[in-house]
């Protein structure tokens, strides 16, 4: 048995791999297959199917993300030798700033290092006028290109599933293929396709989120932004869970989670003063390109079966941050056990669901990890104890190691496991100091 | 340095690490050149030249000794630095992380081993 499953099922020389979607998972998932295959002698044909032109600017280009690199992610790919050049960074991120109802804190790189990117995954808001930068998904579907893979601009509306999969484009048959992998986000509509068959699969719950991209010049983003990204803990608007505004090159991308976001939301929060100051009068008067995208919310089910596995957003990523370092771990997962491994259920099985398994692990801890800041981002004296914490901490964090800093860097840059960041969070003498800052703030009003 | 670089900056001839030293990180060479050199009997030997993609400083990471090498700028060289804790757990969850750095490695002990050969035949001629 275990025989005829090794021989079914494993990938050869003249096996044909169909990737649907150009994203980050696809081509990551396309080069990872591609060097892994290399190294036992084995040679792969592997096409990525993608309409999307993303050096385009605008939605045509565009995959509706706020562009933000993650650090753990920068440092991954530059070990693995996809080092992200200045062409393609819009600005090079050592802080953040958090902005909540009792002041202004700013939390600086544990590293003193600017290892975070803010990027365009196509090629910039619509009618952009100086093209100067790359787009990020085009950087990495060249890489794939280089280490061997094949883009088809066709759009794949088909898969018939028999004893080896067909991806079809417009009736027609395209390609009889070993291995279809569905790399596609929550905004596509190509989960119709995977959920049409055998596979069980059922696409993720999502949420809504709402993203604009900002022209203010570049020397106003400089000057108002430098290299910190600014996040948003305030208690009003009560539907959003955080925003935050991402300097990019002469634009700044305004990123909202929560809950039923729509164009109320987003001028009241623009008409708090926390974002007033930040940003011009008047600012949502002018025409900008923006998108209320879909956020994945849950993991998918049946993410997997006989020659076929599904990938980036609409398979398993991580709650609210870091969809690019998801699509890292889940497509190196899938080219792992494909080319290592095989490509049937049980290999995918016993190699990639754990993978995806510890993801949606990790995403229950993120849920009281966001939970307990929403909890401090409503309750004014926890604020106070938060923001005096940190404030401390980063006068001192030469001398001592800044926990909650670290904790708070590691939530909003989405650099740790939310794992990591739920234990180090049960350190008792961090909350010792927390109550002892609320409890201070509490004496301080009252006297 | 620019807004859209990342790592660090480090001018001509500053070191990036010492040799002696505790090996705390490794290290990207994210644009520019660095020249890896040794103290010996005194004087410092240059050993090679590293370029754009090159990663160093992972030998003190795996062996736990001290660097065995002094690192510095030759010209203006961005370099990215990797946390030895991070890269590690990382490494843990995924192995094939370590994939790319043993190909750099391998490529330096072949290329050690044709230098030690081509040593010795020089030494064997005088």
């Amino acid at each position: 048995m275990e025989m005829s499953i090794q021989s079914d099922f494993t990938l050869n020389d003249t096996s044909r791999v169909a990737v649907i979607g150009g994203g980050p998972s696809g081509t990551l998932f396309s080069f990872f297959a591609l060097k892994m295959a290399k190294m036992i002698d084995r040679k792969l044909n592997i096409t990525i199917f993608d309409p999307k032109a993303f050096t385009k600017d605008g939605p045509i280009g565009c995959n509706r993300c706020g562009g933000v690199i993650s650090e753990h992610l920068v440092q991954a790919l530059a070990l693995e030798g996809i080092n992200i050049p200045p062409e393609v960074v819009q600005r090079g991120i050592d802080s953040y700033v958090l902005h909540t109802q009792r002041g202004d804190v700013y939390i600086k790189s544990p590293a003193d290092e600017k290892r975070i990117a803010t990027v365009y995954r196509g090629g910039g808001p619509k009618g952009i006028k100086e093209k100067e930068k790359e787009s990020f998904d085009n950087f990495l579907l060249q890489c794939a290109i280089q280490e061997g893979a094949t883009h088809s601009p066709l759009r794949i509306d088909g898969i018939k599933n028999g004893g080896k999969p067909v991806v079809t484009s417009g009736g027609k048959d395209v390609m009889d293929a070993d291995l279809v992998v569905g790399a596609f986000g929550v905004n596509s509509s190509t989960w119709k396709l995977f959920e049409g068959l055998d596979m069980g699969y059922k696409k993720p719950k999502t949420t809504s989120a709402f993203i604009t991209e900002l022209e203010l010049g570049r020397e106003v983003v400089s000057e108002n932004f430098g290299s910190a990204i600014h996040f948003f803990l305030i208690p009003k608007p009560e539907n959003i869970k955080f925003a935050a505004l991402i300097p990019k090159g002469r634009y700044v991308t305004l990123c909202i989670l929560g809950k039923d976001i729509d164009q109320d939301t987003v001028t009241e929060l623009l008409q708090s003063p926390v974002a007033k100051n930040l940003l011009p009068d008047n600012i949502m008067d002018k025409k900008f390109c923006k998108c209320f995208p879909k956020l994945t919310l849950t993991t998918a089910t049946g993410g997997f079966g006989n020659r076929m596995v599904v990938i980036g957003d609409a398979g398993s990523t991580r709650l609210f941050k870091d969809g690019i370092g998801a699509s890292y771990i889940m497509g190196k997962a899938a080219a792992t056990t494909a080319v290592f491994h095989g490509v049937g259920k049980e290999h995918f099985s016993e190699h990639y669901l754990p993978v995806y398994n510890r993801m949606k692990v990790d995403n229950m801890f993120g849920r009281f990890v966001y939970g307990t800041t929403s909890a401090y981002k409503n309750i004014g004296p926890l604020t106070q104890g938060m923001v005096n914490v940190v404030r401390k901490e980063q006068q001192k964090r030469k001398e001592s190691f800044p926990r909650l800093s670290s904790m708070l860097w590691d939530t909003f840059t989405g650099n740790a496991t939310y794992k990591s960041i739920f234990i180090r969070g049960t350190n008792l003498w961090m909350h010792f100091k927390l109550i002892w800052e609320v409890m201070k703030g509490l004496i301080c009003r009252t006297q | 340095m620019k807004v859209s670089e990342l790592g660090k900056t480090y001018k001509d001839g500053e070191i990036i690490c010492r040799e002696g030293d505790e090996g705390k990180c490794m290290f990207v060479i994210q644009s520019g050149n660095v020249e890896v050199s040794k103290n010996l009997n005194g004087g410092e030997i240059v050993l090679r030249t590293m370029q754009k993609g090159e990663i160093f400083g992972e030998i003190a990471l795996f062996d736990r000794m001290a660097r065995s090498a002094t690192v510095k700028a030759r010209g203006e060289a961005i370099v990215l630095r990797v946390d030895k804790k991070g890269f590690f757990a990382k490494a843990c969850k995924d192995p094939t992380l370590t994939f790319n750095i043993l190909e750099g490695m391998s490529k330096r002990i072949r290329d050690l081993t044709h230098e030690l050969s081509k040593y010795q035949e020089n030494s064997e001629m005088v």
